[in-house]
């Protein structure tokens, strides 16, 4: 038999791992829809509000020495509209499962409720409309 | 003697760089043409995607003759005396014996891709993915696995951005069935292009599908029936509907394509579609266009977005293995002002060495209320 048609069984013995994981379960703390509001109710303002820090919500995201424009943590600012509405579809599954854990905010901040979540869920799965 | 003509000395940088390119002719000399896969490679005349990748769209880790094709250029590997490929056994996956006959084969790659901000930020790693093909004759298997960010309680979970079975009738056509990535428009290595991320083809937007993929000497078609991500994602935002992607090859001069897509989940409705164009106007230099729209529309409300994004790049090959380009990508969301943004980039895209890959890019960046900022990249991509 030449060199060129040889099957080692290294290659067949990882092939069959990589194919066997491959069919893992993805994440806990997936968004879903269950008992969404009306898209009144979960408006892009609504959630704006949530991820806004503000004196009157300290559980925002866009502190100074958080998400906002001095610092902007991971490379994510969150205090403009534009910015939030980028990070909020592309990245929904990430920072939805941060938020619903208590991964955010960080230590010291204040955890979301989970009317919060509902809002937040709710405007995604309404489909995610800038409308105010 | 002229100032333009004073000869700099011979330093270590310009040695490799020489030595590269004799190095580069002779092996080019004794493994036929170059074939990469990337959009850009357009700039060579290489059109076709699944002449390197195992998947026909494009993307995933390559077969041999995409293997084969990257080891044109120099690098540790030749003088430690073997690629990877020699080090460890890397086969391909054809499921062909020699004499034509059926035969259970397997392969395995991987993909990893690091970033950083030039100049402060630690490289950080964008997707590590690790990737197997099983084939035996006609049939192929295929799967890959990568990591996501989970809960604090487990922080990376495994997950599998694609795994499809596939049926190919002849080397040209083929049926798959599994969860992939849908064909719409030009697939790019580097994300950094608005035309994908903004339509919902982002990192991990891949969608259980049924597609047949026909590629030709002259045009590629693929089409696809969609039923969303029927693991990950809840089943009122799976989307379900139908997308096409038709390109036509005026040989090795251009692609002309066109892409449609239809679907809808339980709280929207959307169409998308885009036109497209690689072209090659002389040798060793590449164009890349791509413009879509987006319509959105509410189910329950009188909500609708509608979103037209625009991608180009200019580039050229100054080596085989090296391309410096120049790209501008615009997105703009009627009704929405505030969320028009703008880029302008320069970049290169070098293949320093078999499997890796060295990317820097400068970025300027207009969006509304941000204001315009500028960002250095440096993008590592080691492919095996």
């Amino acid at each position: 038999m030449s060199p060129a048609i040889r099957r080692p069984l290294r290659p067949a013995l990882h092939g069959a791992v990589v194919l066997g994981l491959s069919c893992v379960a993805p994440q806990d703390e997936r968004i879903h829809c269950d008992d969404t509001l009306a898209p009144a109710q979960a408006t892009f303002a609504d959630v704006k509000s949530l991820v806004i820090e503000t004196e009157s919500n300290e559980k925002g995201c866009s502190a100074a020495n958080c998400h906002g424009a001095d610092e902007a943590e991971q490379g994510y600012r969150l205090d403009a509209d534009s910015v939030i509405y980028d990070a909020l579809t592309t990245h929904i599954e990430s920072v939805y499962a941060q938020v619903a854990t208590g991964e955010m905010p960080p230590e010291g901040g204040e955890r979301w409720t989970a009317d919060d979540l509902r809002v937040l869920r709710s405007w995604y799965c309404n489909g995610a409309f800038a409308d105010e | 003697m002229s100032e333009l003509s004073v000869r700099r000395p011979l330093g270590l940088g310009r040695l490799v760089t020489r030595l590269q390119c004799v190095l580069l002719v002779l092996a080019a000399a004794t493994t036929g043409s170059f074939a990469f896969a990337y959009p850009q490679y357009a700039g060579r005349g290489e059109f076709n995607c699944q002449d390197c990748h195992y998947n026909p769209t494009g993307g995933g880790i390559v077969n041999q003759w995409g293997r084969q094709s990257r080891e044109v250029t120099f690098g540790p590997g030749d003088m430690l005396g073997g690629t990877p490929d020699d080090w460890w056994g890397h086969d391909s996956a054809e499921g062909r014996g020699n004499g034509g006959e059926a035969e259970l084969q397997f392969d395995v790659g991987g993909d990893a891709r690091l970033l950083a901000l030039i100049p402060s930020g630690p490289l950080v790693p964008m997707l590590v993915e690790a990737a197997a093909v099983a084939a035996y004759g006609p049939l192929v298997a295929y799967g890959g696995v990568t990591s996501r960010k989970g809960s604090p309680g487990l922080p990376f979970v495994a997950y599998s951005r694609e795994h499809w079975l596939q049926y190919r009738f002849t080397s040209e056509l083929s049926l798959r069935a599994g969860k992939l990535v849908l064909p719409f428009g030009v697939r790019m290595v580097d994300h950094t292009q608005y035309v994908r991320e903004d339509l919902g083809f982002d990192k991990f937007d891949q969608s259980y599908a049924v597609e047949v993929d026909w590629a030709a000497e002259s045009f590629s078609l693929s089409a696809a029936g969609f039923a969303g991500d029927l693991v990950a994602e809840d089943a009122a935002l799976r989307e379900k509907g139908g997308v096409a992607r038709g390109a036509y090859l005026f040989a090795d001069v251009a692609e002309l394509g066109l892409s449609g897509l239809v679907g809808s989940d339980d709280a929207t409705e959307r169409w998308a579609a885009s036109a497209h164009l690689r072209l090659r106007p002389v040798s060793s230099a590449y164009l890349i266009v791509e413009a879509a729209l987006e319509n959105v529309s509410a189910k329950g409300s009188e909500s609708e977005r509608n979103t037209t994004a625009f991608f180009g790049r200019a580039g050229y090959f100054v080596l085989p293995e090296l391309d410096i380009h120049a790209e501008v990508g615009h997105r703009l969301v009627e009704g929405a002002d505030f969320l028009g943004k703008s880029r302008v980039g320069l970049g290169a895209n070098w293949q320093v060495w078999h499997w890796l890959e060295v990317i820097p890019q400068l970025l300027v960046e207009t969006q509304d209320e941000v204001g315009t900022q500028a960002v250095g990249l440096l993008q590592l991509h080691l492919l095996y």
